[in-house]
């Protein structure tokens, strides 16, 4: 009887040291004082790399804006270092590279590391961008503490608007990844029938960089706070305090993040699809993802530059958008705008892409109308390039061509309106199940109704006059970017938890959390069209006093919205570690790939490279085959 | 930027020099957009000329780059990224001194930009002509030094037995379109900030 | 395994379903603009004070009167589904096996696709020819300009951090903390900024205009009521962005000039310290940075 070796567990001390979370934090905060040392050193011996102090017209602030800036750098540098970044390039420079298959399977450090699996890095990403955005929603609880009376108690101006900024900035940047970080990176390869993604290494930079920037961006309130909301004007921009130094550096990783997602997606969609899955056979999720990745692609780059010519601008005295030295503020709307735009569709498009890919699951029928949702997302992909001008329509800029942009800002409500076709044709005689997940994706189509319809408003030119700059505009993009993209990833988390971590979340829970979320999140924002047709600006902590009751309303019910999503993470925490029911293998009965392998999923996902024999959506055809071979008899041909 | 190693079990060989070359041609694009943005920034400020400025301060001298130093910097830039592509055409025995050249031409781009900033005469408080001339070649020249660095890393591929021809031939590809899409960006940027200015 | 339901197929119950609702859907609407065009309309803002205000309520109400009825249509259309389609099963049963018909996805882009053009035909007709500009701001080369606009008054209007104040050209250049302008008469508004990004938002006159630093942005309009509109600013502009309030008054002619008259004597004393009247203002000596 031969010894098993048993192998020996060096002990927990021992296994933190190494390229780890801790060590990144470690050389995060070294790189920081070696960094500030450094551009305090540079600040000196070059004379143009003063602090904006003699900035014409702008204020001025006596910080060393090229110190910050190189610390935060270096830190960001050390970070990455930390978790082992640079071990693959520099290994392949000396000709030696690492191969890729995955060192550590089964403990749980290895969601504290750089990790190739794909599933890790998209639970890191649930709960690392999770985190993010239950700090943003309790930014959201203190703001409209502020807005129960008309008056800066209990936080002072700068302090308001510094949780605005943050807010805002939380939201949007911190959650652009909200669904495809989480689910497009766990299930994207897993839906077209690939066993990795395209650049395995470097999807799991992107996730590093999100805490990163959280970090940067939160250390803002120690450095002045962020006096400018989520769109950063110059030059108010280049007045601010330090904190802006970290809403630009914040910004800067979260671009280059977005950039390599859409990169890392588009390519494991576009190569590595499985024998037999044709485009006609791809999930309609996958081709949300895909349209979202060429937004991220293109837009965010564009965005990045921004940021440098914002930094430029704030250490070294440039004059990009300061128009008393040959600048233009127009120069800083046009380019953000540039990029914005096509980022609130980077929020949008995944949404519509789950919500279309739950409802046949529980309507029990095949997606209505397949090709006619592809046109929407590519439609809308195409066009959201085409309109950002509208966000500019009072601004002085380009007057003669506000025709032109209202007409293809009216022109991509065509496409966005193809998804309530789909999800009308798919209700339509249909055997409806009400779950969870099916509340949260029909809540979808209701919100994003009326926030789709009151973008009708703001796209016509005289009305927007009436609303642009007012809480109008706000309860527009709330409507479309919380009523949607947030419950379409309430929707994707009770549709796949028990797939991700093995365990079903409890459905009375649920429930509650459903129609306290829907029910507040309607009572909350609904009454801001109101505030805004009554003369309320955005951003303000004051208000006319008769608009207090308004406020208070809005104030309560948003305090039971924040509510709801406590009720969300006990859910969670009892679910996943008091109860701990596992879950069927395809609790609901679905025809997706995922849901036909085991749960947990093994590591490299499947056995052998599947063959695709049908649709995911073949509900009630009698006879369908099912939607994949999953042990081919043969080995795979290359490429499909 | 590629992580190519040794393949997972059973994978297609094709499947790394397929994620290359997808992956090159969307990272291209990525790049042209970044610059695109200072290409916009350029004409509009120039367009708009707020206040005089576009050129510099009144009673000061305008901020003149050396004209020399531009053409040599788009010569260089556009000469390894011909040399690059051009190895592609080429027996794979040559690929390795090939990409060496264009490599060295690259970097010899690299240290120009460098040196001419370090001889300028103007700086970036000098309008906004020079803001732009300084970020967009600054930034440049980081992008191509990062592309150079890719570049090594496919160089000594050529010395691992584990990397298929295939990969190889996919790995010189993939960077030499990269650096092709940054020389017609360099092309732009000579004609604008030197010629039209 | 979920078991596949019978063949359902069966062509006339669609129409059944559809009178239903179609049904249900014109009772709302018969119902709910009335109420938007009668009840909801005279409420909409920003009311009747200028002819550009009028022009933007009058798309207010068609708007919402337009969008409205499109809403009902796809929630009705929802709430029949989850009431009638419900699964009364407790097993998982499919439903039957419908993936699209052309028919009705044709009809549907080409009626959306008739909505979206004509509103934005109607949208640029209104903004160009029938309010030239609607109130917003134009930039210093106004695209839609009306009739007489260069025997518009111009008033200038000066955002800075965090108070509004305003010129008159016409007047001698005085500058004053209040701002009056005569009804019935063409106003061009000049709005620039000392400092960062403001917007002017006369709510009342519907006229809106982003103050920016180096640009004269200029936006017309005519009062047609005398009384007080409220002024905020609408564009994030730092620590007191909610305080940058005031009322600014529509008078008669008559008592516009007397209203300048007075104005001028009052502000006389600062007169001298101002810099000549110009589009805009950049408060620093030109001169390099750094």
């Amino acid at each position: 009887m031969s010894a098993t070796p048993i192998a020996v567990r060096r002990p927990l001390w021992r296994r933190l040291i190494g390229f780890n979370m801790l060590t990144g934090l470690a050389l995060g905060c070294g790189g920081w004082f070696l960094g500030g040392w450094i551009g305090g050193w540079m600040a000196v011996h070059h004379n143009y790399l003063q602090s904006a102090t003699s900035c014409n017209g702008c204020g001025g602030t006596d910080q060393n804006d090229v110190g910050i800036y190189m610390g935060y750098l270096f830190a960001v540098i050390g970070w990455l270092v930390g978790l082992g970044f640079l071990n693959y390039p520099i290994a392949r420079l000396r000709g030696r590279p690492p191969s890729m298959k995955h060192h550590e399977t089964t403990s749980w450090t290895r969601y504290f590391k750089l990790c190739t699996d794909h599933k890790v890095v998209g639970i890191q990403y649930l709960f690392g961008v999770g985190i993010f955005f239950f700090i943003g929603g309790l930014n959201a609880m203190l703001m409209r503490t502020e807005l129960l009376r008309p008056v800066e108690q209990p936080w002072p101006a700068g302090q308001y608007l510094t949780l605005v900024s943050l807010h805002g900035t939380m939201m949007i940047m911190m959650t652009s990844a909200f669904i495809l970080g989480p689910f497009g990176n766990y299930f994207v390869p897993i839906m077209i029938g690939a066993r990795r993604m395209a650049f395995p290494r470097i999807e799991s930079l992107t996730f590093w960089l999100v805490p990163a920037a959280g970090l940067i961006l939160m250390s803002a309130i120690a450095f002045g706070g962020l006096p400018f909301g989520w769109t950063g004007y110059a030059p108010l921009a280049d007045q601010a305090r330090a904190g802006a130094d970290a809403y630009v550096m914040a910004f800067i990783l979260i671009s280059i993040s977005l950039t390599l997602v859409g990169l890392n997606l588009m390519a494991t969609i576009l190569t590595m699809r499985a024998p037999g899955m044709t485009w006609r056979r791809l999930p309609i999720f996958v081709w949300g993802v895909l349209s979202t990745s060429v937004l991220q692609v293109l837009a965010a780059p564009v965005l990045l530059a921004t940021m440098t010519m914002v930094l430029m601008d704030r250490a070294t005295n440039t004059s990009f958008f300061l128009a008393s030295a040959g600048g233009s503020q127009y120069l800083y709307e046009n380019l953000f705008w540039f990029f914005g735009h096509p980022e609130v569709y980077i929020l949008a498009l995944p949404g519509f892409g789950i919500v279309l890919e739950i409802l046949p699951v529980f309507a029990r029928k095949p997606l209505w109308g397949y090709p006619l949702a592809v046109a929407g997302m590519v439609g809308v992909t195409l066009l959201s390039f085409m309109v950002w001008q509208h966000h500019l329509f009072v601004s002085g800029l380009n007057a003669g061509l506000r025709p032109f942009y209202m007409l293809t800002t009216e022109l991509i409500s065509i496409p966005t309106g193809f998804i309530f076709l789909n999800a009308m044709g798919t209700l339509w005689r249909a055997r409806i199940r009400f779950t969870v997940p099916m509340l949260f994706a029909l809540a979808f189509f209701f919100n994003f109704l009326i926030g789709g319809l009151s973008g009708v408003f703001v796209s016509d030119v005289p009305s927007d006059v009436t609303t642009h700059g007012s809480y109008f505009v706000m309860a527009h993009f709330h409507y479309t970017i919380m009523g949607g993209l947030v419950f379409a990833f309430f929707a994707a988390v009770y549709y796949w938890l028990p797939k991700m971590l093995g365990v079903t979340l409890n459905e009375t829970l649920g429930k509650i959390h459903f129609w306290l979320m829907f029910v507040f999140f309607n009572l909350t924002f609904f009454p801001l069209f109101a505030a805004g047709f009554l003369d309320m600006p955005r951003r303000v902590s004051t208000y006319a006093p008769g608009l207090q009751t308004l406020n208070d309303f809005v104030s309560a019910s948003a305090f039971v919205l924040g509510f709801s999503m406590l009720i969300f993470i006990a859910n969670l925490v009892w679910s996943l570690v008091f109860v701990r029911e596992p879950a069927a293998e395809n609790p609901w009965a679905s025809r997706g790939l995922e849901w036909q392998l085991p749960t947990p999923i093994p590591v490299d996902n499947f056995e052998r490279i599947p063959v695709i024999t049908n649709g995911p959506y073949e509900y009630g055809v009698a006879g369908a085959a099912p939607v994949a071979q999953l042990t081919p008899g043969a080995l795979p041909a290359a490429g499909s | 930027m590629a992580s190519a190693a040794v393949p997972i079990a059973d994978e297609a060989p094709e499947l790394l020099a397929r994620n290359i070359r997808v992956g090159a041609r969307i990272w291209a694009a990525s790049q042209a957009f970044f610059f695109m943005a200072f290409f916009f920034a350029f004409l509009y400020l120039r367009a708009l000329n707020t206040n005089g400025l576009w050129r510099g301060w009144p009673n000061t001298h305008k901020p003149h780059p050396s004209l020399a130093f531009g053409i040599v910097i788009m010569i260089c830039v556009v000469a390894g990224a011909v040399v690059a592509r051009g190895a592609t055409l080429l027996p794979t025995r040559t690929w390795r001194v090939a990409a060496a050249g264009a490599a060295f031409l690259e970097l010899a781009a690299v240290g120009l930009q460098c040196a001419q900033f370090s001889s300028l005469g103007f700086g970036p408080t000098d309008g906004a002509y020079a803001s732009v001339f300084v970020g967009w070649t600054g930034l440049f020249a980081l992008m191509l030094f990062g592309t150079v660095y890719w570049l090594a890393t496919v160089i000594s591929d050529f010395g691992r037995a584990v990397a298929t021809p295939a990969f190889r031939g996919a790995a010189v590809e993939a960077v030499s379109f990269v650096l092709i899409v940054l020389a017609g960006i360099e092309f732009v940027a000579f004609i604008l900030l030197y010629v039209v200015a | 395994m979920t078991e596949i339901a019978g063949n359902e197929i069966v062509p006339q119950r669609v129409p059944h379903h559809w009178w239903k609702i179609v049904g249900t859907w014109l009772v709302l609407v018969a119902i709910s603009e009335p109420l938007i065009v009668l009840v909801l309309g005279p409420h909409l803002p920003p009311g009747r004070m200028s002819a550009e205000a009028g022009a933007q309520t009058d798309a207010n109400v068609v708007l919402t009167a337009l969008l409205v009825p499109i809403m009902l249509l796809v929630w009705v259309v929802f709430v029949y589904s989850f009431v009638v389609w419900r699964s009364r099963d407790a097993a998982v049963v499919d439903g039957p096996p419908i993936k699209g018909h052309a028919g009705t996805q044709l009809l549907w882009i080409v009626i959306t696709g008739a909505i979206v053009i004509a509103l934005a035909a109607w949208g640029s007709y209104t903004l160009v020819a029938s309010s030239h500009g609607a109130g917003g701001g134009q930039g210093p080369n106004p695209a839609d300009q009306p009739k007489g606009a260069s025997h518009a008054l111009a008033i200038q209007v000066i955002g800075q951090q965090w108070e509004w104040t305003f010129r008159y050209p016409s007047y001698g250049g005085f500058e004053s903390r209040d701002l009056a302008i005569p009804d019935h008469t063409l106003v061009a508004f000049h709005v620039t900024s000392l400092d960062v990004t403001h917007s002017f938002w006369a709510y009342g006159l519907g006229v809106k205009a982003d103050a920016v630093a180096g640009v004269d942005n200029v936006a017309y309009v005519n009062a047609r009521k005398t009384g007080f509109f409220q002024i905020r600013c609408a564009e994030l502009c730092g620590l007191w962005h909610g305080h940058m309030a005031k009322k600014g008054r529509v008078l008669s002619f008559a008592g516009f000039q007397a209203w300048a008259k007075a104005a001028k004597t009052k502000n006389a004393a600062i007169q001298k310290y101002l810099s000549p009247y110009n589009p805009w203002y950049f408060p620093a000596p030109l001169r390099r940075a750094g």
